[in-house]
């Protein structure tokens, strides 16, 4: 008796959550799309000649090159993550020594960093680095490294991993070819997962970026928060809309391929 | 060294270390520099954020406000990241995505959509203005009420995601045995869940309260009267261009988020 209460009161629980978390992201949805003035959001900018869907067409014409600044910024961290994370993991998947210990330790140490602290030093450390870009890149890449190597450094770990490539080894496959036919296609899942976060942490970025951006270099994000402080409520929706657009898709996608990458998710930055 | 003659060399781990120094070390270090560049003295720069009433009761907001946010994020995930974690049922994996998508979410997107249900105009005072003819929450977005739960809408995510994955890791058999023995419900609590659970929570713990502190996206949207370190850094460091005063509440800021950090990875190497 007491354990169907229990468990009606958690499920009570998640049901609120479940609220909390929907109920302001489908208003924001519905408001991009319908006349919201009757709840009071819409003030002086709504026309009735417009159709609702030109708003999507307005925020593209203002923020597009912000969008596409985000997704090239988000494929160049994903990118740089694979090239320099998977060496990584491949080593701290196989390895057990001091500096293998404390390059894991240094990995996540910019988690417990705040990122307007590390835009910061980035900012002090490498002032021309601003303008191109690269400092913007670099503070999106520390943050979101470490979720790449951990998901891959898991999957290169699986169990059998390492003595079938012994085995290949042993039977004359060289390393590329280790690489093609057994690593690669038994560790996809994870680094899949791995490629996937470094996305969405790129991609939703504001704490680095909005110190480290110039115009110039502006991020999505960061023109999400002049929309809010500027624009009315239809035009900040849409612009959420579109966000939320690449965001969810990547986060149903990473529950897919490796569920239980997901839940190490639960400590991203 | 024996094992390490069969695995990779440490060379795989040299594009991470030096990207690591580089990006992370060398910038860490030159926030200290800047705060000893100080005409003060580094140490009375950092003590400087401590005497001014100011920035003192901005670093204790944040403090509080994480550690509650933090405690209450916990205990209202606890009861759903079980359900999550251990029983079977139809929109299990939709509820675990739905209660996901926060994680993509900087703290802007919080507190617009903090603004949509509870500002002057809101969701929630319209419909309270049709239904109870007062627009109760009106504005609540822009106090402190309203910075808690933008907070806590980021940490749902966190805490109910390590938690499942922590209950996941429980092992029913210990469980089974303990009630078999006639252990009571609050026993089993006390005794099994608890300790196996207390890593975890130490972990989950630590991770929403540097989020917490760290998050200046929702408080600069939101936050009018209830001051917060990050959005008092960003205005030092952009609008007075005050660098050593701004790096030494960065150090402050870091510094408190990193030994919350630490305080838990012992505890869960203890447990």
């Amino acid at each position: 008796m007491a354990e169907r209460v229990a468990r009606g009161l958690a499920a009570i629980l998640l049901v609120v959550l479940l609220v909390v978390v929907v109920a302001p992201l489908l208003i924001v949805m519905i408001g991009s799309v319908v006349d919201t003035s009757l709840l009071g959001l819409t003030s002086e900018s709504w026309q009735e000649d417009v159709s609702a869907w030109s708003w999507f067409s307005y925020v593209l014409d203002l923020y597009g090159v912000h969008l596409a600044r985000s997704a090239w910024l988000a494929l160049t961290v994903v990118v740089s993550a694979c090239l320099i994370g998977f060496p990584a993991a491949y080593a701290l998947a196989r390895r057990n020594d001091a500096f293998s210990a404390t390059v894991r330790v240094l990995l996540d140490a910019p988690l417990a960093v705040p990122g307007l602290t590390v835009g910061i030093g980035l900012l002090l450390a490498y002032p021309w680095g601003r303008a191109s870009g690269a400092t913007l890149a670099a503070g999106h890449l520390l943050y979101a490294l470490p979720f790449f190597v951990r998901a891959a450094t898991n999957a290169l770990s699986a169990a059998g991993l390492a003595e079938l490539e012994e085995a290949a080894a042993a039977a004359g496959a060289s390393a590329l070819q280790r690489f093609r036919r057994i690593v690669l296609p038994l560790a996809r899942p994870g680094l899949l997962a791995g490629a996937l976060m470094a996305f969405t942490i790129s991609w939703g970025e504001f704490n680095v970026s909005f110190l480290l951006a110039t115009p110039t270099t502006q991020t999505f994000p960061a023109a999400l928060y002049l929309t809010y402080t500027t624009n009315s409520f239809p035009v900040a929706a849409a612009a959420t809309t579109l966000f939320l657009g690449a965001a969810a898709p990547a986060l149903l996608l990473l529950q897919r391929v490796a569920a239980a990458e997901t839940a190490r998710f639960g400590e991203a930055a | 060294m024996g094992r390490s003659n069969t695995g990779p060399s440490l060379w795989w781990l040299a594009p991470t270390a030096a990207f690591l120094i580089i990006a992370f070390i060398v910038p860490v270090f030159f926030l200290f520099e800047m705060a000893s560049d100080s005409s003060k003295g580094f140490w009375a720069e950092l003590a400087q954020v401590w005497t001014r009433n100011h920035t003192r009761r901005a670093l204790l907001n944040g403090v509080v406000l994480s550690a509650a946010v933090s405690t209450a994020a916990m205990l209202l995930c606890l009861p759903p990241a079980q359900l999550l974690a251990r029983s079977r049922f139809r929109g299990r994996d939709t509820s675990r995505l739905l209660l996901s998508l926060p994680l993509a979410f900087s703290g802007v997107i919080v507190g617009f959509l903090a603004i949509v249900m509870l500002g002057r105009v809101g969701v929630i005072p319209t419909l309270s203005q049709a239904l109870f003819g007062q627009p109760y929450g009106s504005g609540l977005a822009y106090a402190l009420p309203g910075l808690f739960l933008a907070y806590l809408f980021f940490e749902i995510p966190r805490a109910v995601l390590s938690l499942e994955a922590a209950f996941a890791k429980l092992d029913p058999e210990l469980d089974a045995a303990a009630r078999t023995l006639g252990a009571s419900r609050w026993q089993r609590w006390r005794r099994i869940k608890l300790p196996a659970l207390w890593p975890a929570l130490a972990g989950t713990f630590a991770t929403t309260f540097a989020v917490s502190l760290g998050s200046f996206g929702a408080a600069l949207i939101l936050s009018r009267r209830f001051f917060v370190l990050p959005v008092e850094i960003f205005t030092e460091f952009t609008a007075f261009s005050n660098d050593a005063a701004a790096c030494a509440m960065a150090i402050w800021l870091a510094s408190i988020s990193a030994l919350v950090s630490w305080g838990a990875a012992r505890a869960t190497a203890d447990g």
